[in-house]
């Protein structure tokens, strides 16, 4: 088995191989935004890369992330900076066909509360919870490749994809979290070729082992009930919990799934169709392997399902057309011997859609000044249950946004694009159940304060702008970008019954900047 | 083509969403009874059960049910949230209920006690729980614990602990000869063979145990002991209804810097988190004892001896220089009174039952008869996880006391206030100290009003 050093080692020579391998003036890939979605499907995908022409690609980012505001959930902080460095690319070599990305990211984020966990997911359960809101840094470390080779005249192209996850969250007042997760994921797969269908199916196993702990640098906090934001309790569904239970919990979780993607050209429309089921097994411990009475004390498992249909028209000289419709669905359920005495006896019950729609229309791609239109329509559904308290939330979310992008091309060598995009998100159904008489300190700090933020409307609007040019550097294409969001909540109905810790209000923003460097 | 690889997506979704449902079983709300009853040997008349007050402590959750019981003791309800509970059970039979129902005249009451921790009920349950009779022996009751101590950096950490016993009747009674004792037991929950069904030790296990009746039950078994002083009358310290006496670890100031017995001087950041005892009645000096058994071993410094109170007698003690107490809770305390037939001076002493080789350097733990006991108080840390089994037989405190702050946070145990007679404070007492005890948010050892609580 590889070592983790080996493993950060191994994608970062291939990817700086595959970025110094890559060919410039591919503007039209850099510049419209259709095209941009079009790589990002088929980075790593030997199916979908099957069915384009484009043979290399390269692309380097740096950002910084400031976002900020009291509108915000429960277990969100409230400024996160973040600084990241984005690095992804394909090349074809031969029969060959490497991609990979490499991204490191580091946050930091002030004033969190609740938030004793990583924030990779919001579906698992089993962590431990206290409501004291302090710093915390985060890092990820986040690798991909894909790695493919042609045989039999292309028709049959077997593939391997893998991917790497290493993730680090840590507090700093007490209870001070430690969190360090690891995510390995294996996709081989065969992609079988022909005339103008590309058919890829690839199977996917993983494993991931995450040690959360708490500590305490004073001692009276640790032992002492006299500072309730202090004391951390065990989450065991939500709400379920138990005053300072544990402060270790081992992770060992497996994944299984597979995937189906397809792609095809139907009249001037390439089209790309892709699907994955995944099943995590996420199982808990109080006690590393090597205890002697090493035990599962709960499980999790979540089936995630997931769909995406890209329809590209950009053969016409003028105008470009993108369809685009996705779909997540995942479900979730519990066994945990604290709560149900069996870990085949479900307590905690999660299941989450998301399903989104857009339509991008760009015309005068020719032109000085290339214009583009875009409407997004997505529905968001989750309804997290937790039997025992006999509480829960569900919200249902509908979000559409209309954007308008200028491409404007100043010379042969720059060019600047900017993009305003207004967008409506209104609360169709929210639902909070609780019983009153026990109402633990999630269900107050983290349900009740989430049912206020998820039954506000809010207003939006995104404002982005890139400028790109070779000038810098010969031949070598920069893009300097900014980007800013910005949403309001509208109204907010309270309720008497309610009291939790803070009420979402206000703003919330995100602001963007940073260089991309094209290859 | 397309069209079959459309019905070949369509098949493989179905069989996944089919296949993942699982006929999973949910959790239910769960149906509780609990029969409560009697051992009839010792309770021979019908007993009142419906003056039963039963507390339902929901682990998952703090939900708390205050039940009842029906004339037949039985308890039931209904659709309640599966998972872990403490279960605590206190019958209370006045002296003229006690006359009635038995024919034998009785003035006190009558007090008829259970407590479970950590029961996991997750399908409908029927438990039966047989009650026991605490006898309140009356006199000196345990009237507040300081054993917390105070703040390990600013405060005196546990060099300010004391305990305060008080007279409890109407009359004059001596506190001559009284033993003090700290009961030891099992510091963390480990399960072995050695154990109880609770992981407290199976003192019957010991090497070489004789013991009449059970080993368990019918004693305790000490860390430290000590013993007020006497001169032979039996009169020589007398406590008047309704007062106290406390026993200092070291009766200093400890509000104030003084002088260790290694010639330093101890100095006190913070005097607002600790307390004054250079006013205690007693205090432990561990000194001569600790020369009895090894000649010539220096002085324990914070274990300095004020000559204007008078030290207690040592009889034992281990893993400690001075009386300290666990600040976390991990041990309970007993006040106990021996006859001329029990020897102190030849106390039978036993090793741990995890202990199978007693060799010369084995700690042998004293035991006691807990038919000598007058009055006793189970502790226990208030966060569950850190609790571990009760040391002390049920009998004689079927409950635990804590404090919330836990260690070093300067907080007691005290015992309520019952009821004041003619401005006497008469404590409670139903041998239940998760009834009977509160906490002093700062240690009171200035016998004052301020050092009681009400119910």
């Amino acid at each position: 088995m590889l070592n983790h050093r080996a493993l950060k080692i191994i994608p970062i020579l291939l990817i700086f191989s595959i970025l110094a391998n890559a060919q410039s003036g591919k503007d039209s890939v850099y510049f419209f935004s259709q095209n941009q979605n079009l790589i990002d499907n088929i980075l790593f995908s030997p199916t979908f890369s099957n069915a384009n022409p484009l043979k290399s690609y390269g692309f380097l980012q740096l950002d910084f992330k400031r976002e900020n505001g009291g509108f915000r959930r429960a277990q969100e902080a409230y400024s996160i900076n973040m600084p990241k460095f984005l690095a992804k690319g394909f090349n074809i070599l031969g029969k060959f066909r490497i991609a990979g990305s490499i991204e490191f990211n580091n946050s930091s984020e002030d004033s969190l509360a609740n938030g004793q966990k990583n924030n990779l997911e919001d579906f698992t359960t089993f962590y431990p919870y206290a409501n004291k809101s302090g710093l915390y840094k985060r890092q990820n470390y986040i690798a991909k490749t894909s790695l493919s080779y042609s045989t039999l005249n292309n028709h049959i192209v077997p593939f391997i994809n893998l991917d790497y996850q290493k993730h680090q969250s840590s507090g700093t007042v007490d209870p001070r979290l430690s969190s360090n997760r690891f995510i390995l994921k294996v996709k081989p797969g065969v992609n079988l070729n022909l005339n103008r269908h590309s058919l890829g199916l690839y199977a996917l196993v993983g494993k991931a082992d995450e040690q959360v702990s708490l500590g305490y640098k004073n001692d009276v906090y640790k032992t002492s009930l006299l500072y309730p934001d202090r004391i951390h309790y065990m989450q065991y569904g939500y709400g379920s919990s138990v005053i300072k239970d544990t402060s270790n919990v081992y992770k060992y979780d497996d994944y299984k799934g597979f995937g189906i993607q397809y792609a095809t050209k139907f009249k001037d429309w390439n089209i790309h169709f892709a699907t994955e089921y995944q099943l995590l097994i996420n199982k808990n411990y109080t006690q590393n392997k090597t205890a002697p009475n090493f035990a599962t004390v709960a499980t999790f498992n979540l089936n995630t399902i997931n769909g995406s249909l890209l329809l590209s028209k950009n053969n016409s000289i003028n105008t470009d057309q993108q369809i685009s419709l996705s779909f997540t669905y995942n479900e979730g359920y519990d066994g945990n011997l604290k709560t149900s005495g069996s870990l085949n006896r479900v307590n905690y019950r999660v299941n989450a859609l998301n399903v989104s729609s857009g339509y991008r229309l760009l015309w005068d791609k020719n032109k000085n000044n290339a214009k583009e239109l875009g409407l997004n329509l997505s529905y968001t559904q989750n309804d997290k249950l937790d039997l025992n308290q006999a509480a829960g939330l569900s919200y249902e979310q509908l979000k559409i946004d209309l954007s308008g992008t200028l491409y404007h091309l100043i010379d042969e060598q720059s060019k600047f694009k900017i993009s305003l995009k207004p967008y409506f998100i209104a609360p169709i159904n929210t639902t909070l159940k609780y019983n009153t008489n026990s109402i633990t300190e999630f269900i107050r700090n983290v349900a009740f304060t989430d049912y206020y933020y998820f039954n506000s409307s809010v207003l939006g609007g995104e404002f982005s702008t890139e400028y790109l040019t070779s000038k810098l550097i010969k031949n070598q294409q920069f893009g300097l970008y900014c980007q800013f969001d910005l949403r309001k909540m509208l109204k907010q109905d309270m309720r008497n019954d309610l009291n939790p810790t803070f009420v979402p209000n206000g703003f919330r923003s995100v602001f963007h900047f940073g260089i991309n460097m094209y290859l | 083509m397309k069209q079959k690889l459309s019905i070949l997506f369509v098949l493989l979704v179905t069989i996944i969403v089919t296949g993942c449902k699982k006929n999973q079983e949910e959790t239910q709300p769960i149906n509780l009874s609990i029969q409560l009853s009697v051992d009839q040997n010792k309770v021979w008349f019908e007993v009142p059960y419906e003056k039963a007050e039963i507390t339902l402590v929901n682990k998952l959750n703090n939900s708390k049910y205050s039940l009842k019981a029906n004339h037949q003791g039985l308890v039931a309800v209904e659709s309640i949230v599966p998972g872990a509970y403490s279960i605590n059970v206190s019958l209370k039979i006045t002296g003229a209920e006690f006359t009635t129902l038995t024919g034998t005249y009785r003035e006190s009451d009558y007090y008829l006690n259970y407590s479970l921790d950590n029961q996991s009920y997750f399908g409908n349950t029927d438990a039966k729980i047989q009650l026991i009779n605490s006898e309140i022996i009356g006199g000196f009751v345990i009237k507040q614990v300081y054993y917390a101590g105070s703040n390990a950096s600013t405060g005196a950490i546990f060099r300010d602990q004391f305990i305060e016993v008080y007279n409890n009747t109407s009359e004059t009674l001596y506190a001559d000869s009284l033993l003090i004792a700290v009961v030891y037991g099992k510091i963390n929950k480990t399960a072995d063979s050695y154990s109880l069904a609770n992981n407290q030790y199976d003192w019957s296990k010991s090497l070489n145990m004789v013991a009449t009746g059970n080993a368990n039950d019918d004693y305790v078994y000490v860390k430290e002991l000590f013993m007020i002083p006497s001169d032979g009358t039996g009169k020589k310290y007398p406590v008047l209804a309704g007062k106290s006496i406390v026993i200092a670890q070291t009766a200093l100031d400890h509000t104030k810097p003084y002088t260790t017995n290694g010639g330093t001087t101890q100095n006190i950041s913070n005097p607002a988190l600790t307390v004054n005892l250079a006013n205690a009645d007693f205090e432990a000096y561990l000194y001569p004892y600790e020369q009895k058994l090894e000649p010539g071993r220096t002085m324990f410094a914070s274990d300095v001896d004020n000559p204007n109170v008078p030290n207690m007698e040592t009889y034992f003690a281990t893993g400690a220089r001075d009386m300290v107490l666990n600040p976390q809770g991990k041990e309970s305390f007993a006040i106990l009174k021996v006859d001329k037939s029990f020897n102190l001076n030849n106390i039978p002493s036993y090793a741990l039952p995890t202990v199978r080789t007693v060799t010369a350097a084995t700690v042998l733990y004293p035991q006691l008869p807990a038919k000598y006991i007058i009055d006793a108080v189970e502790t226990e840390a208030i966060i569950t996880a850190d609790q571990t089994p009760r040391r002390l037989p049920m009998a004689f405190d079927s409950g635990a006391a804590s404090i919330t702050g836990g260690q070093y946070s300067s907080q007691s145990i005290v015992r309520k206030t019952a009821k004041t007679i003619g401005g006497r404070k008469v404590l409670q007492d139903t041998n239940n100290s998760r009834n009977d005890f509160g906490q002093l948010i700062k240690a009171n050892p200035g016998k004052d009003e301020a050092s009681f609580i009400a119910q």
